[in-house]
């Protein structure tokens, strides 16, 4: 098995703060989906527009983020 | 000329461009490396949207507008999921894996498996299930073009699924990685132009988007919120299946990883596939409430999004549209096909060889795979056995159950072991198909779930707590394995 690789070039670091991110999208989107959310405009309730609308927004805000920081 | 002869004339130049693509793709190489994965080759742009194109599918069009369509935003928890499925596998899995293929040769998830579990057994193990899940992959993606050509073209069901199937079959065969990551940027484009006309066009054909809903909750009550017609289980659960899981649902999609060789292109390819998929998912929830509006009647969902495109577009646009979603069951299907011909040659064929195998040879091999894995998922495809977003989701059940949790702890935490690996991917496996036939024992249907939990979650919860299990009451692995999966993190602790 090779292993003759350079060890400076592969340090990494842990993206800690995304993975946070992860688990709030992850937990947060699950509780989210039980509550009972009251009627928002356009006749559809704020769960819709929080939990599936404004969840795009925090998905590709959230790897953005990771793009820029790396953290 | 009539409807259906302007969509035969776009999609025949459609796929004539596509074939040409290959060919001249083609006439450069062939080594079985470059064939196979392309890698240092391709851009961001190219790897993610081949990401998306292959992760997403025909089911994400015509199964999943279908599927949203009946549930409507109890599905979309799920959507939102699957675009952010990205995130997930870029962040916890891409990054590694990239590094990992750098230090050692690895031209699949397989070869991952070998290096990290120090055994041919959970990569051979792996490779089996893959194999086997590829085929009613393929078949869900071939009965959505076969659908497709059957609404829009009046020509019959097993005639369009020959034709598409051949030459969908026959491109890739020719053609191999780099032909299909450039295909893929192209029906990405093309995609998204599509599903932005077609968006608003069918909210504005259903009244506009606050009076859609309207009528979409008088027709159907349960699914104008959250969670109703379905139970909060299987949202909670769809939703966490279908983003997180994609981890190992997905292999063909997590392949695109070892294309790259800068951290900077991987990233910038993360960000092209979330938007991307982000795109396409908001503009596929508007397009399934419209349709659930405009086409109160349709019986099979399947064809929501075809009869949508028949009724409002003229054929020309329609045509493209059209082209667009054949695009997306194109590039699942040649993603899949390759990565089945990569994994017998490299992984099953290759090792057993005796003597020294020239490259022209393991490519005709990996060929022979390919007709021979698409010749089966057209006879699947004959005659399908559920709508085509559920057969996509078993197959999809056993990647995730058998993969997910073997690959994320292989990458993530050491102490991981063969044993508890191998145990881990098979007891998740049966873990998935058992709990799909309690579903039907009681339900007497395979796509009722007992409490609504989804056999894709299963699955791999339980594969996840063999391989914790086992791992722990086995020799830890060996230190040469630790430091070249590792040595990072050991040096970073130092």
């Amino acid at each position: 098995m090779a292993n003759n690789y350079s060890r400076k070039s592969t340090e990494r670091r842990v993206p800690h703060i995304t993975l946070i991110l992860m688990a709030l999208f992850l937990v947060g989107g699950s509780l989210g989906l039980l509550v009972d959310w009251p009627a928002g405009p356009a006749n559809l309730d704020w769960g819709v527009w929080l939990m599936v609308y404004g969840a795009y927004v925090y998905v590709v805000a959230a790897a953005l983020f990771y793009v820029k920081t790396g953290k | 000329m009539d409807a259906a002869g302007q969509y035969t004339l776009i999609i025949l130049i459609y796929f004539a461009l596509m074939m040409g693509l290959g060919l001249w793709v083609n006439r450069r190489k062939r080594g079985r490396t470059d064939f196979f994965l392309a890698r240092g080759e391709l851009g961001p742009g190219a790897i993610g949207f081949s990401y998306s194109a292959t992760q997403m599918s025909g089911s994400s069009y015509m199964g999943g507008i279908g599927i949203e369509r009946t549930y409507g935003y109890n599905f979309s928890p799920a959507s939102v999921a699957s675009a952010a499925a990205p995130w997930f596998t870029y962040v916890l899995v891409g990054d590694r894996l990239r590094r990992v293929a750098s230090r050692v040769r690895c031209n699949t998830l397989v070869d991952v498996f070998d290096a990290r579990y120090y055994s041919k057994a959970p990569g051979r193990w792996a490779a089996m299930i893959m194999l086997l899940a590829f085929i009613p992959l393929i078949a869900a993606q071939l009965k959505a073009a076969g659908n497709t050509f059957e609404v829009l073209l009046g020509i019959p069901y097993l005639v369009a699924l020959g034709l598409f199937g051949t030459i969908v079959i026959l491109y890739t065969v020719i053609g191999g990685m780099e032909a299909v990551a450039w295909t893929d940027l192209i029906q990405g484009t093309i995609m998204i132009v599509g599903f932005a006309v077609l968006a608003p066009t069918a909210v504005m054909a259903a009244g506009g988007f606050s009076e859609m809903h309207r009528q979409y909750g008088e027709i159907n009550p349960g699914s104008i919120g959250l969670i109703g017609t379905m139970p909060a289980l299987w949202v909670v659960s769809s939703f966490l299946v279908w983003g997180f899981f994609q981890i190992g649902g997905a292999p063909a999609a997590v392949t695109r990883f070892l294309i790259a060789e800068k951290d900077s292109t991987l990233k910038k390819a993360m960000v092209y596939s979330i938007s991307f998929s982000s795109f396409i998912y908001v503009c596929g929830t508007l397009i399934a409430i419209a349709s659930g509006v405009l086409l109160p009647t349709l019986e099979r969902a399947d064809l929501a999004l075809p009869t949508l495109i028949a009724n409002l577009m003229p054929p020309v646009l329609g045509g493209v549209i059209i082209a667009a979603v054949l695009g997306a069951t194109m590039s699942t299907i040649d993603s899949v096909l390759l990565l089945a011909g990569s994994l017998v040659v490299e992984n099953l064929w290759l090792p057993n060889r005796d003597s020294e195998t020239d490259e022209a040879t393991a490519v005709r091999v990996g060929r022979g795979v390919m007709l021979t894995i698409g010749g089966l998922a057209m006879l699947m495809a004959i005659n399908p056995p559920a709508a085509i977003f559920w057969i996509v989701t078993m197959s999809f059940t056993l990647m995730a159950s058998g993969f997910t949790f073997p690959l994320l702890l292989g990458l993530w935490w050491p102490r991981a072991t063969r044993q508890g690996a191998l145990v881990g991917m098979l007891g998740g496996v049966a873990a998935g198909v058992l709990w799909y036939l309690a579903g039907y024992l009681v339900y007497g249907d395979l796509n009722s779930f007992i409490g609504g939990v989804w056999p894709a979650l299963v699955g791999p919860l339980v594969s996840l707590a063999l391989i914790v299990a086992v791992s722990l009451v086995t020799p830890a692995p060996p230190s040469d394995v630790v430091e070249l999966f590792f040595a990072d993190e050991v040096k970073a602790i130092a």
